[in-house]
């Protein structure tokens, strides 16, 4: 008599895992059911989205120091793309991409800024969403995390700590730098600081890759253009009738570098609270919290970025 | 003093200083080097780290530097962070131990932190000076703590406690999944292995899953998501205590059998003579083999009968063991890594019962030498996977030695183990793309070596 036995063969589900799949943002290879790349901790589903479309998705980097607003600018710029239909609406794909806008809203809607954001990437909200405008047949499709401040840092200051942020700064095709007005204003130049070895980052990193004689030519294709956003400056109302002359005045050294490296910039000023207040909460713990919600200059310096970016 | 004496310390948390914000290494003692520095930096907990099961105690944590030493820390959320976003500020006070103060405290972080916050070392600041002292660290620890593997044993069940121990040898990465307890029940996991292999046990009782922090023990919140994602990792593995006994009780190996006994007899006194006689350079993956120098029971209360008796009651709570178990130990061989005899149907059908009787009655005759070449084929499958040259070799001379020796039910039985340890092993291989192709076709030559020999008899 024979014995027959079934056995299910699981050595042929170990072929799929022999395919690699290239993450988005490193393009460092990881296997077909990684949620994170485990190279630059960002999310595999970006590789997904970016599949399905026609068209390559456009990187946008918000950089920023720690506590410059880049949670609220962002969810709060999401959420009014989402919302308006005349001449810029953005669809988000796929339900990580809500996340950003949801908490920030959610924390808004409570007279509450949004929590922290976490340093280790793999805790980061990414936003990958489609824009239409009616200046433009096609869709323009645009990835957008919101990175921690001291992540960035630690990435300026010894650099490939943060593969994700190197990566980004990289492959962008535009970059929103976030100062925080209010800082600027109480005197201090650590803002002015960051956003220099912001810049100083990036063009070195530019200046490591291609031609050289094409980098010195105006408009150069390989140089992104850079939106530098004054936040918080419902509190300092004097950046929002020329931010051009105010980062001249308070940030010069932001202001030349610009000059100097990057034919491609503009200067924002933006708000979101209106006014600002401080509470105190359980265990005498001081909260900054906003008064009331008042977008201004949101979608400004990210439709100037888009227009660039079309160019 | 030497600095090898000394311990240095840093602060790692959500501050503004020094042109720096957020979160950062505010503050550290002269001793520590850059490479160390920026790798505090790197493992550093942030914003809402510390997972939902962490006590207000705190975290405890331990890993190793780029310059040798272990980073032993303890991380609490401690008042309110600075920038007034109303979230908790996450604290983590570093202690950068040499390897030779290390030893003194049995290689066990947890004894490390008690005697540091005995000596006020751990006193959360609440203005963080620029610059923290070098101090002395007094006292020493015991290898095994006899009240935590009592409460253990207790708790758990001895099993249940083996079965964690087999998880965290064989596993680069465990997830704990447990509510409460975390830190004893790591302590207590500690225990049961030997002081020089604790250094490969890096691990954190209460920080939230991070990929920048590959800690080799983790305790896990009861967070599907959490532990869905953690068990993607290749390497990982989960051990989820929080339903009682685990569904699946693994293979133990031979130290494991040791713990096994010595946790059912609380033979605590013993264990720690063992760990005594266990050279400084061994490491986990050394434990099956010391394991066969070793005595689950001490001298006074050691008796054949005693032994059986513990095989008998092993095998009763885990049915796919076979009656194998009663052979003597000490046989180098014999003992070799997981040796579990495939050749016998479990207790759990009838059938099973009647192969079993069958197979008893065949093997008695044969045992030493059909046992050594059983002990053998295991571990040339082990080999073959892993792509060793002669590995698949020796599987096919033996398997087919073997399977002139065994009936069609108990080469069936057989082949079903060997198959079900070929898959287990290839688990188990490096996290690189080129080597998991690899060890997949070795795997896949491994089972048709197996089935090759029943298909031709068939």
């Amino acid at each position: 008599m024979n014995a027959k036995a079934v056995l299910p063969m699981e050595s042929y589900r170990l072929a799929q895992y022999a395919v690699h799949v290239p993450c988005y943002v490193c393009e460092g290879g990881n296997a077909f059911d990684a949620e994170l790349c485990r190279h630059c901790f960002a999310p595999m589903a970006l590789v997904n989205q970016a599949g399905q479309q026609k068209t390559c998705p456009h990187l946008i980097a918000t950089i920023g120091h720690s506590g410059a607003g880049k949670t609220v600018f962002l969810g709060t710029l999401m959420d009014m793309l989402s919302r308006q239909n005349e001449k810029m609406h953005l669809t988000a794909r796929g339900a990580f991409s809500i996340s950003l806008q949801q908490r920030t809203m959610a924390a808004l809607g409570r007279c509450e800024f949004p929590e922290k954001t976490p340093g280790e990437p793999d805790r980061w909200n990414w936003v990958y969403g489609q824009l239409r405008m009616p200046s433009r047949r096609n869709v323009f499709d645009l990835i957008m995390p919101d990175m921690a401040g001291e992540s960035i840092l630690e990435e300026l200051d010894h650099p490939n700590t943060y593969p994700v942020v190197r990566s980004m700064l990289k492959k962008a095709s535009s970059i929103l730098l976030l100062i925080d007005a209010v800082r600027i204003e109480e005197g201090g130049t650590d803002q002015d600081f960051f956003a220099m070895k912001v810049l100083s980052y990036i063009s070195d990193m530019l200046d490591s890759s291609g031609d050289s004689k094409r980098k010195r030519k105006k408009r150069n294709p390989l140089v992104p253009p850079i939106a530098i956003v004054f936040t918080k400056s419902d509190q300092c109302d004097v950046c929002f009738d020329n931010p051009g002359a105010y980062a001249q005045k308070h940030t010069p050294g932001l202001w030349q570098q610009c000059q100097d490296r990057f034919s491609s910039h503009r200067f924002f000023a933006t708000g979101v609270a209106g006014a600002c207040g401080t509470r105190m909460v359980l265990g005498n713990v001081r909260q900054r919290v906003p008064l009331r919600v008042e977008p201004r200059g949101v979608i400004d310096p990210f439709r100037w970025l888009v227009e660039q970016t079309k160019q | 003093m030497t600095h090898r004496s000394l311990i240095e310390q840093a602060v790692f948390t959500s501050a503004r200083s020094h042109g720096r914000e957020g979160y950062h290494l505010v503050a550290t003692s002269p001793g520590i080097v850059e490479a160390d520095a920026r790798e505090l930096a790197l493992w550093g907990p942030t914003h809402d780290s510390t997972a939902a099961h962490c006590p207000v105690s705190g975290s405890v944590n331990s890993h190793w530097l780029p310059s040798g030493k272990c980073c032993v820390s303890q991380t609490t959320a401690d008042g309110s962070e600075y920038s007034a976003r109303g979230s908790q500020r996450i604290y983590t006070q570093c202690l950068v131990v040499p390897p030779s103060i290390l030893v003194r405290f049995a290689n066990n972080p947890f004894r490390v932190i008690e005697a540091a916050s005995a000596s006020g070392r751990l006193d959360v600041f609440d203005v963080i000076p620029p610059s923290l002292d070098t101090f002395r660290l007094v006292g020493r620890a015991s290898s095994v703590d006899p009240g935590l593997l009592r409460w253990i044993a207790s708790e758990y069940g001895p099993r249940t406690v083996a079965a964690l121990v087999q998880a965290a040898m064989s596993s680069p990465a465990l997830g704990i999944v447990q509510a409460s307890y975390a830190e004893k029940l790591l302590a207590a996991l500690l225990t049961l292995f030997p002081p020089p292999c604790r250094r490969e046990l890096t691990l954190t009782t209460g920080l939230r899953f991070s990929q920048r922090r590959p800690f080799r023990l983790i305790v896990l919140e009861e967070d599907k998501g959490v532990v869905r994602r953690f068990g993607q990792r290749t390497d990982a593995a989960i051990f989820d205590m929080t339903g009682g006994r685990p569904e699946s009780i693994p293979r133990f190996g031979a130290w494991v059998d040791f713990v096994l006994e010595i946790l059912q007899h609380e033979h605590w006194d013993h264990l720690a003579e063992c760990y005594r006689g266990i050279p400084d350079d061994t490491q986990i993956d050394d434990l099956d083999r010391v394991a066969s120098t070793l005595d689950p029971a001490p001298a006074t209360s050691r008796s054949i009968g005693s032994r059986r008796r513990a095989s008998a009651n092993s095998r009763s709570y885990e049915p796919q063991r076979t009656t194998q178990e009663s052979r003597p130990r000490g046989n180098g061989a014999a003992s070799r890594g997981r040796a579990r005899r495939s050749s016998h149907a479990s207790r759990s059908t009838s059938q099973g019962n009647a192969t079993r009787r069958h197979a008893g009655r065949r093997l008695d005759s044969e045992a030493a030498g059909l046992t050594q070449q059983l002990d053998e084929l295991y571990a040339a499958v082990s080999d073959a996977v892993l792509g060793k040259r002669d590995g698949l070799a020796r599987v096919e001379q033996l398997w087919a030695d073997i399977g002139s020796q065994l009936s069609t039910p108990l080469l069936d039985e057989s082949r079903q183990r060997y198959v079900l340890h070929a898959m287990r092993e290839s688990r188990h291989g490096k996290n690189d793309p080129a080597h998991e192709t690899t060890q997949a076709v070795a795997t896949m030559k491994v089972l048709e070596t197996l089935f090759a020999l029943g298909q031709a008899e068939s």
